[in-house]
């Protein structure tokens, strides 16, 4: 069983993600982000990262901030080769939080799921001007 | 998945490693790949047409006609999942058959590049990664008629890379080692990993509390460590016998699930042509050895943090080895890091070789120096990716990748640069090139000074020369078709000599500047390249991003002394030698001045610039 297939309660697919973030912006009705992604499978954080990156920059039009180097702090940023850039993106501008465990370690988190509450959070975050 | 191989072949051992035999079929004497990847300049959000306009742009601007002749598409070319066991053509991207494509770019004269991955998923996580498929999806690649792939490692069953399950760990590393014991019909010993007959062999093993950690090989994946050298640890016992004997080994250990501490040993004696192996597999685990932490605050945020739990050991169960009269070395170690990985590049290329076993397919490795490719890629790879990637800001069709000059990870020219520049003597026309990832230049953030260097730096090593922009922006003539089509630069690439250059010299404080590794960038390097005419390629790179105003000056007996032995021929070196003066030619202007003295110097140089000349010596 894959990391993404496992039962997680209250967890969102993929699929579910894109249906909140149309119902909450008109303009993301129809979007799918070009990468594949099988949309019954379970959201986890890293996709919902690079969807709402795809989302800001290719539907948006919001440039990408230069200088992604301050992410670094979090210390799993380069686990998720595809997926840096956007993490990157999305942390530093506060959409998404880093989780912070003992010894002030940083964390992303890319491979935890996502819930309806957190999903509502950060596509307001992200539709906020 | 099972696991591993259990029972890998002679020739897939790390003891194999240096006897060069090549394997799946590899063919000695390509000369470094060049053509355009998709992934630097479109990401996951590559299309046909997006592709075809890369490959019209490379006909347009005669690009083929100086060598690049691959238009390679990365990933985000297939569906999310196989369909009937094969790989699709991403929908609503890609046309459903990629004959179709490959007809078109053959049509132009160019050559067609696909991407695969050794894992379950390929890196964005479409679940069509080969492992276990090699043999469906090399049919599928010969009909598609392809000439190159790139293989990546992501999602590997067998090892903690990228995407997969960190616990894999303990595949690559061997437990905690106290000690052994070996027992036989005459006597025994009990030797501790402290003892003065144990002893740590290569790097990475550890030796804490009289237990030994580390065993296994180092990740290269990121820029920390240095290429040159063993970069896999032992621990080795010397055990003396009067006679030869049966006997039972037991080691005193402790699992893992971590790097430095897993749960896979091998037991061999002796080394070379004379090891023999007696043990390749998981010991009995100890003890869960990570547990979920105590939660401070919120349990859902803390899930998952690992917390230190003791280390308890155990006897193994007895491993049978024979011993011979006199000295006897004992091994205990955990190649598997490299062996796994080599064993399921050369599946690919096995199946490949099977399937089209007349098509000539450049096999390009793509595991960014985590198994320290450099000792084993030779054999299998026509190229080998060196570290993480480049830039991981990459384009779309609507906005231009980003990339850096310098970085603390990987992400920048000179933190691929740094580590390739000590790596020449892994390459060569008889076993394949350094791959510092595909090129940067015309992305934002990299000047045109540093795009010339850029070009400079990867002609000077052997590097691949795989485009990662977008052709649609260039225009013939521009500064940076310019850079990419300088000739005189390929030519040093393309030299059939196949001779990466080595570095002669670096301002930096380094003992031996051929294998220094020297990540500082405030410094200048020169770099030296002899060529199948005779002639040699200089190259005088300010890593810094500051300019420059120091005097460099390099003799003709510097270079002599440091390639002088890979130069063509004694004919040609004594040339060089004798030559009572020589023309250089600046390789970026064209201008020429002769040099009478044998010093070669340069006086200035502005941040990230070069200076790149050939030297034709003169009777």
């Amino acid at each position: 069983m894959s990391e993404a297939q496992k039962e997680i309660p209250n967890s969102l697919t993929i699929g579910g993600f894109l249906e909140l973030l149309s119902a909450a912006d008109p303009h993301a009705q129809g979007f799918r982000p070009a990468f594949a992604f099988d949309p019954e499978q379970t959201l986890l954080r890293k996709t919902a990262a690079r969807i709402l990156h795809f989302y800001m920059r290719d539907i948006l039009a919001v440039p990408d901030i230069p200088d992604i180097t301050p992410a670094a702090v979090l210390k799993d940023l380069y686990d998720c080769r595809v997926c840096v850039n956007s993490i990157a993106q999305i942390y530093l501008r506060g959409i998404m939080e880093p989780r912070e465990y003992p010894g002030g370690l940083l964390l992303f988190d890319g491979s935890a799921p996502v819930d309806e509450l957190l999903a509502g959070h950060i596509i307001s975050r992200t539709l906020q001007p | 998945m099972n696991g591993p191989e259990q029972n890998l072949r002679d020739e897939l051992r790390f003891d194999r490693f240096a006897d060069g035999a090549l394997l799946g079929g590899k063919k000695k004497g390509r000369l470094p790949a060049m053509g355009w990847n998709s992934w630097n300049a479109f990401g996951s959000s590559n299309s046909w047409e997006l592709t075809k306009a890369q490959a019209d742009r490379i006909k347009e601007l005669g690009l083929d006609r100086l060598g690049y002749q691959y238009v390679v598409l990365d990933d985000g070319c297939y569906q999310s999942a196989r369909k009937d066991g094969h790989l699709a053509a991403a929908e609503g991207k890609f046309p459903e058959d990629y004959a179709g494509i490959a007809d078109y770019i053959h049509e132009k004269g160019l050559k067609f590049g696909m991407y695969n991955d050794i894992g379950t998923k390929v890196c964005s996580g479409a679940e069509v990664g080969i492992c276990g498929h090699e043999d469906v999806d090399a049919a599928d690649y010969h009909r598609w008629q392809i000439d190159y792939i790139k293989v990546d490692n992501c999602y590997y069953p067998w090892d903690d890379a990228t995407f997969s399950d960190r616990e894999n760990a303990r595949y690559t590393y061997a437990p905690a080692i106290r000690g052994i014991r070996v027992s036989y019909p005459e006597g025994g010993r009990t030797l501790s990993a402290g003892g003065s007959e144990a002893e740590t062999v290569g790097s990475g093993v550890e030796i804490r509390d009289g237990v030994a950690y580390g065993i296994g090989t180092y990740d290269g994946t990121g820029p920390e460590h240095s290429p040159v050298g063993c970069r896999s640890g032992e621990l080795v016992f010397t055990v003396g016998v009067d006679f030869d004997t049966d006997a039972e080994l037991f080691v005193d250990y402790a699992t893992g699930r971590e790097p430095a501490r897993g749960s896979w040993l091998q037991v061999a004696v002796g080394e070379g042509a004379a090891v023999r192996y007696y043990y390749d597999g998981f010991l009995e685990e100890t003890a869960d050895p990570v547990e979920e932490a105590p939660v401070e605050g919120d349990p859902e945020q803390n899930k998952g943090v690992p917390r230190k739990v003791p280390v308890v050991f155990r006897e193994s169960r007895p491993i049978r080895i024979s011993l011979k009269a006199g000295e006897n070395r004992i091994r205990l170690m955990n190649h598997r890091r490299q062996e796994n990985t080599l064993c399921s590049y050369v599946k690919v290329r096995e199946a490949l070789a099977k399937a089209a076993p007349d098509r000539d397919i450049v096999f390009s490795l793509c595991e960014w120096g985590k198994t320290q490719p450099q000792n084993w890629g030779c054999r299998i790879g026509d190229s080998w990716r060196i570290l993480n990637d480049i830039t991981f800001q990459v384009g779309s069709d609507t906005k231009k990748g980003r990339a850096v000059w310098e970085d603390d990870y990987t992400a920048s020219i000179t933190s691929q640069y740094n580590k390739a520049v000590i790596m020449d003597e892994f390459a060569g026309l008889d076993k394949g090139w350094n791959d510092p990832d595909m090129m940067v230049i015309g992305l934002d953030g990299i000047t045109e000074t540093m795009a010339r260097t850029h070009m400079a730096a990867w002609c000077m090593m052997n590097a691949p020369l795989m485009l990662g922009l977008d052709l649609r922006e260039v225009q013939e003539g521009d500064a940076v078709f310019r850079i990419i089509a300088n000739k005189e630069l390929i030519s040093l690439n393309q030299d059939p000599l196949g001779i990466q250059a080595k570095r002669v010299f670096t301002t930096a404080e380094a003992d031996d500047p051929a294998t220094a590794y020297i990540r500082d960038n405030h410094r200048i390097d020169v770099l030296a390249k002899p060529l199948a005419d005779g002639s040699i390629a200089l190259s005088f790179i300010n890593l810094s991003m500051e300019d420059r105003q120091e005097k460099i000056s390099i003799s003709k007996d510097r270079i002599l002394s440091s390639i002088g032995h890979k130069m063509k021929d004694q004919q040609a070196r004594d040339a060089f030698e004798n030559a009572s003066s020589c023309r250089v030619v600046d390789l970026w202007t064209g201008d020429e001045t002769t040099v009478s003295d044998g010093n070669f110097s340069v006086d200035k140089l502005a941040g990230c610039d070069n200076h790149t000349i050939r030297i034709i010596p003169q009777k």
